[in-house]
């Protein structure tokens, strides 16, 4: 009876009560606490740009070397302290000389050209030795400086040289067969690398003292003195026409008086034995020869390619360019080794510290007191002198133990207190109640939780290593050893040449400072995306 | 009485700390080869052999331990200035220290702050904005490529400044004009990254404190912005920055200046470190490297004490 007047009732009678406030289904996905990080992190344009950044560095070190021609081991003592040549810079630099000076290095360009037309024959003049393509005098300011130097009784000028032609001619001792080489190479390439030897140690007539004298040391040592000289003072001879007096060596020996040697490498040489007043391009010293090239062709002779280093040469004649890029690879190498030895480290003895605490927990403690307390410099000057100096392990061991031994510390006083936290919160609880075993408890459950500021000292942590490294070697604390560059020996290399050679310092100081920029940007974007508090900002 | 207590402990344990790691560096030096021995003359190892370096370490370092405590006698510099007291000579090499630190300070600080508050000022609006950027500049570049930028363009290529600090022997003291001129560029380098620190620190602390409630508070019973700023605001956000400066100012005068030392040829503690290192003088090393664990560990503990003394609200376990 009941039941039939409950079903006469008219079901559109009825309406649902709160169906509008019924709740809003979610129309996005749930987004997991690392998806959320991951996100923020790259919301973040410090992020990027520090990512660009060591991305950058990174392409740079171990990418760049390949395609570059030159390699670390290279060393050019002719053109030490050689000026960067890339898009930037065409390799030149401004410098007050003598005037003594300024007539040798803007001959260099006669003495191309005058080979070129051969030996004097016609006439060169200064003009057109400035438009030669050797000449290292780009720019001269008319103004003669007076009282320039520092005997100050020099008159000098003002010039723009090119710090690659500068090196001009040199004098290098060759076995016969490469002089065969290069003669070949010359043929084939139609450069000019070997130019008529001079006749340098003859005596000249000295003007100032009205005698005749033995040549002054710089004149037989470098090999751009051609012309003849006037007075110890090395004032080039000119005639009136302005131009300069070659001082070839002429051959100049009678058939007889030649050694049997002798005639073996000039047959071997030249064909033939030279004729009497030839002028000669090469000087017999034993069983080699003595020749004058002109460096920048030697240079393309040997290694394929001109001279253009794009950082420069060091003190050594050492390029910088890829040395700085071995060094860069050598100090991060070193920073991710002590981050990643010291982070394993730290974790295990900061979580058996957090989880069991109780004794382990204050020896532990006090041990980290005395490690923060002595300073790194000490501990890593001592390990040096120890073992480093005494052969026992290799500098890069000794640096990285010595950095690991304090950088540790950090990580295990973070773990710590992570696990301090968390240990007592109710989910480890309930796993624990669930039987787990400590070891899943410590690493399944609470160790995750430590993850984002491990990440966060990690990226921080490489600057600081850097920086230690850097500032170990640049106070001659650490010497060089045979373990190659690094970043600090870069710098330190560089500060000892800074005011007359500053671009030596400026590329390591460039690099070391964007390391330092990027990784500090990474780590400070890191922390903020890792900050739960920021959660969904 | 808490206070004192915890102080009292807090030292203890210093003092503790210090000892270990005064035995440890002390054996760590004796342990070294004794290149410096042989290199000495007849009669200075006849001293050597009669001041008992010689002795088997346990034994030097009871004597060391005993003259110390009874004579404050810290042995005898070998190499650097032979004869003297290794504690005089530190000493002596404290002064340009003392004062290129106190110099950076003075400049330092005042300028922070001041950037800082107006900073805070100034939130979220374009000067902030600029600040930021190139904050990150400052921060994350150790103060020694300063000090390089300086000296190149300053003292190389102007000429306005001297490269290097006047050696104290060439002028009258270390008032005179000249060698003031001289201590402009480390001061300069030293002072920039304090800057830098500072004023972000006051900048995160104020503009968080100027948005707070009693903030408003003041400003409705009528006080003006500045009024407010100074009076309320600033004395809080001073608390957590006032330890920190304190810490770095006590720190700054051992290990952090060594490397300026070092570009400025300043003859102070840092440089005298350094020589005690490379010439091996081992009794100087010694007193300079406990100084800057000292430094150091003194530095920590004042910056933790003052957090109770500076806000009364931290109370000290």
């Amino acid at each position: 009876m009941k039941q039939d007047f409950l079903n006469e009732i008219n079901q559109d009678s009825f309406e649902f009560v709160g169906v509008k406030e019924k709740e809003a289904v979610f129309g996005t996905k749930p987004i997991g606490f690392y998806r959320d990080v991951f996100k923020r992190f790259f919301k973040r344009k410090t992020a990027i740009v520090a990512l660009s950044i060591i991305g950058l560095l990174l392409i740079y070190s171990l990418i760049m070397p390949l395609f570059y021609p030159f390699d670390a081991t290279m060393a050019e003592p002719d053109y030490r302290f050689a000026k960067p040549r890339n898009f930037l810079s065409n390799g030149s630099y401004s410098k007050t000389i003598g005037l003594n000076e300024f007539d040798l290095l803007r001959s260099i360009g006669i003495s191309v050209l005058d080979v070129d037309g051969e030996y004097g024959k016609e006439l060169i003049t200064w003009e057109q030795a400035d438009s030669s393509d050797f000449q290292p005098i780009l720019k001269s300011e008319d103004t003669v400086l007076e009282g320039f130097g520092e005997s100050s009784h020099q008159n000098g000028k003002k010039v723009r040289i090119d710090s690659y032609l500068e090196v001009g001619f040199v004098y290098k001792t060759i076995s016969t067969d490469e002089y065969l080489q290069i003669l070949e190479w010359e043929q084939n390439n139609g450069k000019n690398v070997i130019y008529p030897m001079v006749d340098r140690y003859s005596w000249f007539f000295d003007d100032f003292q009205n005698d005749f004298r033995q040549r002054p040391p710089e004149y037989t040592q470098n090999a751009n003195y051609w012309f003849e000289i006037s007075s110890w003072s090395r004032t080039p001879v000119k005639f009136d026409d302005d131009s300069l007096q070659a001082n070839y060596l002429v051959f100049n020996q009678d058939e007889q008086s030649i050694s049997d040697k002798d005639k073996i490498i000039h047959n071997a040489l030249n064909g033939s034995i030279p004729n009497k007043g030839d002028i000669l391009k090469y000087q017999i010293s034993d069983n080699n020869v003595t020749v004058r090239v002109l460096s920048y062709n030697y240079f393309i002779y040997r290694n394929g390619t001109v001279p253009a280093f794009w950082m420069g040469l060091n003190d050594q004649g050492q390029d910088i360019f890829t040395r700085l890029a071995s060094g860069l690879r050598m100090s991060l190498l070193l920073a991710f080794l002590v981050a990643i030895i010291s982070m394993v480290l730290g974790v295990l003895v900061g979580a058996v510290c957090g989880f069991y605490g109780g004794t382990v927990d204050l020896i532990v403690n006090r041990v980290q007191d005395v490690l923060v307390g002595v300073p790194t410099i000490v501990v890593v000057s001592l390990i040096y002198l120890h073992f480093v100096l005494t052969g026992k392990i290799p500098i890069f061991v000794g640096l990285i133990l010595g950095f690991v031994l304090f950088a540790w510390v950090g990580y295990a006083r973070l773990v710590r207190t992570q696990f301090f936290r968390f240990k007592q919160q109710e989910y480890v609880l309930a796993s624990k109640t669930l039987g787990a075993k400590n070891k899943r408890l410590m690493f399944k459950h609470i160790f995750p939780n430590t993850l984002g500021t491990l990440i966060t000292q990690f990226a921080l942590a490489i600057p600081v290593t850097i920086l230690m490294e850097v500032v170990l070697y640049f106070l001659n604390i650490l010497q060089l050893g045979n373990g190659g560059a690094t970043l600090g020996i870069l710098i330190n290399e560089g500060a000892v040449a800074m005011s007359s050679q500053p671009h030596i310092i400026f590329w390591p100081v460039a690099v070391f400072a964007l390391i330092m920029l990027s990784f500090n940007m990474l780590g400070n974007s890191l922390r903020d995306a890792f900050d739960p508090n920021q959660r969904g900002k | 009485m808490d206070t004192l207590k915890y102080t009292l402990k807090r030292l203890g344990l210093m003092l503790l700390t210090l000892f270990i790691i005064f035995t440890i560096i002390f054996v760590l030096i004796k342990l070294l080869p004794t290149s410096l021995y042989d290199s000495l003359s007849a009669a200075d190892k006849a001293k050597w052999d009669a001041l008992g370096y010689n002795n088997p370490i346990i034994v030097q370092y009871g004597t060391y331990l005993k003259n110390i405590i009874t004579r404050w006698d810290w042995g005898y510099s070998w190499n650097i200035k032979l004869g003297q007291t290794s504690t005089s000579l530190f000493l002596d090499r404290m002064v340009p220290t003392v004062l290129v630190n106190l110099f950076s300070f003075i400049i330092a600080v005042p300028i922070g702050l001041l950037l800082g508050i107006l900073i805070a000022q100034k939130k979220n609006k374009w000067q902030d904005q600029v600040y930021g950027v190139v904050i990150i500049f400052f921060i994350a570049l150790p103060s020694f490529v300063f000090a390089f930028l300086l000296q190149y363009f300053l003292a190389f290529q102007l000429g306005w400044l001297p490269i290097r600090m006047e050696p104290i022997n060439l002028v009258s003291g270390w008032f005179d004009p000249l060698m003031l001129l001289s201590m402009v560029l480390p001061v300069l380098a030293m002072a920039i990254p304090i800057i830098a620190s500072t004023s972000r620190s006051v900048r995160a602390e104020l503009s968080e404190q100027l948005g707070s409630e009693y903030m408003l508070l003041a400003r409705a019973k009528g006080l003006t912005k500045r009024q407010a700023t100074f009076r309320h605001c600033f004395k809080n956000a001073m608390v957590p920055i006032l330890p920190i400066l304190i810490g770095m100012f006590i720190l700054n005068f051992s290990a952090g200046s060594i490397v300026i030392e070092r570009i400025f040829s300043i003859p102070g503690t840092g440089l005298l470190y350094l020589d005690a290192l490379t010439t091996r003088d081992y009794d100087v090393f010694m007193v300079v490297s406990m100084f800057f664990v000292f430094a150091s560990l003194l530095s920590g503990l004042v910056s933790d004490l003052s957090f109770s003394y500076l806000d009364p609200r931290i109370k000290v376990r």
